[in-house]
This record gives C-alpha cells, sequence and structure tokens, in this order.
C-alpha cells in the first residue's frame, strides 16, 4: 500500500496565494509520502489546459522520489447558463481528462460527477472504457459522505470493469461530531468494499492533542487494508482548511495528517 | 436525492481571502480603480460561473455596469462573465476589479468603507439546495496612486 498527499491539503495556502503547488509537492516530498494527488482546478495555473505545466509537475515530483497516484477533475455540469451539459459533452470532457492523466504517468482519475441516477453515471462510464483502455487509465469513483458506502456498488457491478473502480473517501466512516452530518457506517461495510478499491482519500477535519483524528477510525480502517492485502494507494485529505480561520498553517496540518496514516497505514 | 446543504454555508467562509490586499489602486486622476481579488470558491471557477458583483464604496453602490474583471490581461465587463466558459480564474490567482465611474474622484477619501459582495454558480451540480453562493466582504481600504 502506497501512502501520499492530496495536495488538497494545502488549501488554505494555495488559496490564499501564500504557496505554489511547486512548494506543496516539495513539502510532501520531504514527509517521505510516495505520492500525490493532484487536482485539475486547484493545481494547475492554466487549467484546463495542463500540457506544460502537467510536464513540469510530472518531472518534480520525479525527481522527489515520487509518483502523481490520482488526478482529479471535476465534469461540470452548469458550465453554461442556458443549458446543462449534454451527454456528448460529458464524454468529451471526460476523455480529455483521460488523456490528461496518462500525459502526468498516473493511472487513476477520479472524474467527480453528480450520479443521480447513478445509472447516468453507468452510462458515461460505458461510453469511457475505449479510452480508459487506450490510454491505460482507471475511472475512480469517489465515494464521499453524506453517500451511504454501498451508494455505488450497483454501479460497480453493472460496468464490471477493472477499469472502474472505487476511491472511498473516509468521511463515509466518521462519526459525529463533525459540521456536516456525517453518518456512523459500520466498518463491515468499508470490509465488503475492500475488491473494489483502487485508491483511498484519508479525510480529516481535525486532530487532537495526540495527533489522532477524534471523529474517524483511521487505525481500524487502515488495518482492515492491510489485512485484505490493499495494494493500491492511500492519501491524506485533509479538509479543515474550509472551517478554520487564518492564519494557521495547512504545512503543520500535513505533517500531523501524514504521520497519522504512517502510525497505522505502514506495516506494524 | 442526498441534499448537502450546509456545503454552501461552508465554502461561504473562504471570503476570508477575496481581497488579496486592502488598497484601491487608482489612475492618476482619480476616474478609475482597481481591487485585486482572489477566486472565493474552493477551485478555480470559469468567469461564466460569476453570477453578479456588487461593490459599495463609501455607501455608494456602483453600478455593474461600471465594473469589468481583468484576469491575465484579458477585460471582460461583469454582465458578459456569464458568456466565457473556456477562461479559468485559477484558485490563489489574482484577478483585477476595475472601476470606472464618473463619480469616483469626489467619492475617494485617503480611507474608503468598502463593501463587496460576489456571487459564484457552482459549475458542478452538487446537489445544493441553493443555486448561488454568495461570498461577501467589507473592509477599509487606503488609496494607492
Amino acid at each position: 500500500m502506497k501512502l501520499g498527499m492530496s495536495l488538497y491539503t494545502y488549501g488554505a495556502d494555495l488559496h490564499a496565494g501564500r504557496i505554489s503547488t511547486e512548494d506543496a509537492i516539495r513539502h510532501a516530498a520531504s514527509l517521505g509520502c510516495d505520492g500525490i494527488e493532484l487536482i485539475g482546478e486547484q493545481h494547475f495555473s492554466a487549467y484546463p489546459d495542463i500540457l506544460e505545466e502537467g510536464s513540469r509537475l510530472r518531472a518534480l515530483t520525479a525527481s522527489l522520489g515520487m509518483e502523481i497516484l490520482c488526478y482529479s477533475v471535476y465534469l461540470n455540469g452548469m458550465l453554461r447558463w442556458d443549458r446543462e451539459t449534454t451527454f456528448s459533452e460529458y464524454v468529451d470532457m471526460a476523455v480529455r481528462a483521460i488523456a490528461a492523466t496518462s500525459h502526468l504517468g498516473c493511472r487513476i482519475l477520479r472524474p467527480a460527477f453528480y450520479a443521480e441516477p447513478v445509472q447516468s453515471l453507468i452510462e458515461l462510464v460505458q461510453a469511457c472504457l475505449p479510452a480508459l483502455e487506450s490510454y491505460d487509465v482507471i475511472w475512480g469513483v469517489e465515494l464521499h459522505a453524506p453517500f451511504h458506502p454501498m451508494h455505488y456498488k450497483a454501479a460497480l457491478d453493472a460496468v464490471a470493469s477493472p477499469r472502474f473502480r472505487l476511491i472511498p473517501d473516509f468521511s463515509c466512516w466518521a462519526r459525529n461530531g463533525l459540521p456536516d452530518r456525517f453518518m456512523d457506517a459500520g466498518l463491515d461495510t468499508f470490509q465488503a468494499l475492500t475488491p473494489y478499491m483502487v485508491h483511498c482519500h484519508a479525510k480529516s477535519h481535525r486532530f487532537d492533542e495526540n495527533g489522532e483524528d477524534p471523529n474517524t477510525p483511521y487505525r481500524e480502517l487502515l488495518a482492515i487494508l492491510r489485512k485484505n492485502g490493499f495494494s493500491g494507494s492511500v492519501v491524506c485529505e485533509y479538509e479543515g482548511w474550509l472551517q478554520d480561520d487564518v492564519p494557521y498553517s495547512s504545512l503543520k496540518n500535513a505533517v500531523r495528517h501524514f504521520a497519522l496514516l504512517e502510525r497505522y497505514g505502514r506495516k506494524q | 436525492m442526498v441534499k448537502k446543504q450546509s456545503t454552501a454555508a461552508v465554502l461561504q467562509l473562504l471570503a476570508r481571502d477575496l481581497l488579496a490586499d486592502r488598497h484601491l489602486y487608482t489612475n492618476a486622476n482619480g476616474t478609475s480603480c482597481m481591487l485585486l481579488l482572489r477566486d472565493p470558491f474552493y477551485i478555480s471557477i470559469p468567469l461564466s460561473a460569476l453570477s453578479h458583483v456588487r461593490l459599495q464604496i463609501n455607501e455608494y453602490n456602483v453600478p455593474e455596469s461600471c465594473m469589468a474583471l481583468s484576469v491575465r490581461e484579458q477585460f471582460i465587463q461583469i454582465s458578459a462573465c456569464r458568456q466565457i466558459r473556456e477562461l479559468y480564474w485559477h484558485m490563489g490567482e489574482c484577478a483585477q476589479l476595475i472601476v470606472s465611474d464618473v463619480v469616483l474622484p469626489g467619492l475617494l477619501q485617503q480611507k474608503n468603507h468598502i463593501e463587496l459582495c460576489l456571487t459564484v454558480r457552482p459549475p458542478y451540480n452538487y446537489g445544493l439546495s441553493e443555486e448561488n453562493i454568495e461570498y461577501t466582504v467589507a473592509a477599509e481600504m487606503g488609496v494607492t496612486v
């Protein structure tokens, strides 16, 4: 299992213009991360044209001994005011993202897509399977609170392809006490989903004085992954920056968060 | 359908970064001024996501027709932003809000009370109960020529 850092974690400082994407990559490397996750709409200053910058960030990441574990984008449904995005436009968007993922030397793409009903996701992924095959990319559908852990299981079974896998966000197994009304799903649901998983978002909103996340069962979740021989990747995704007041350092939170991930994610 | 009703409220907190500094930059004769703004949404947004801009300077409501946004030296009237889907205002990037109004010379003082509200319609469908997110900030701003 590879352990890394989503640069989303550095959101407070990136959003305020205090650090650059390159600064965040170097910081992640300094922590001993195996790799990083990049988000198109957060970490590329020329998005949606990521070619030149993508080459540079890929080279920088490799030079620091890391890999790009996952590339995330949003498939926007409301780009226009006169109508919603059509199915063929969604396919075009997704195929461009698949090609961009390959350009980054990455194999996992997380395209955020509002799948209500879930059947719309099945049809979109099926339309993209040839591109996923051609570019050797896996579409990871992100499972995030407040959706039930089994929300995408029917879609995963319907597509039934190794090119369509699951990216669970730990928020689905967070306990009460968070600002949102997250559910307290049983760990058996996490266990049941492990065969579908390719990558995980280790979500946190805060840490206690011992460096533990009081809302999320990191020890148990990572033990399940290790017990099941999970060979994918898990990245820290600190989200407290959306709420916390400045000034504070996202770098310090990244240190605490990755230490927590290593504590239970490395072989013990 | 699962509604994430609190998402918009949380995202509004990022208005903290909207004003990149506390300066009103004016030209020599004071007929136009400029504010440096940062994208308040949590990711980059196409300009088509910008619904409205409301600016009040010393209790004077600046007409939206007197404002333009400049992103990487591309000047776009606020009312035209809805049509611009290809140009993104990137997270962390400073854009310029340019105000050209004949009343400015008599309006601006050494210290000015500014109230700014940007309304963003997220381009991604989050299943939010609200379509728009309003980012509001108030500040005292000095004039820099």
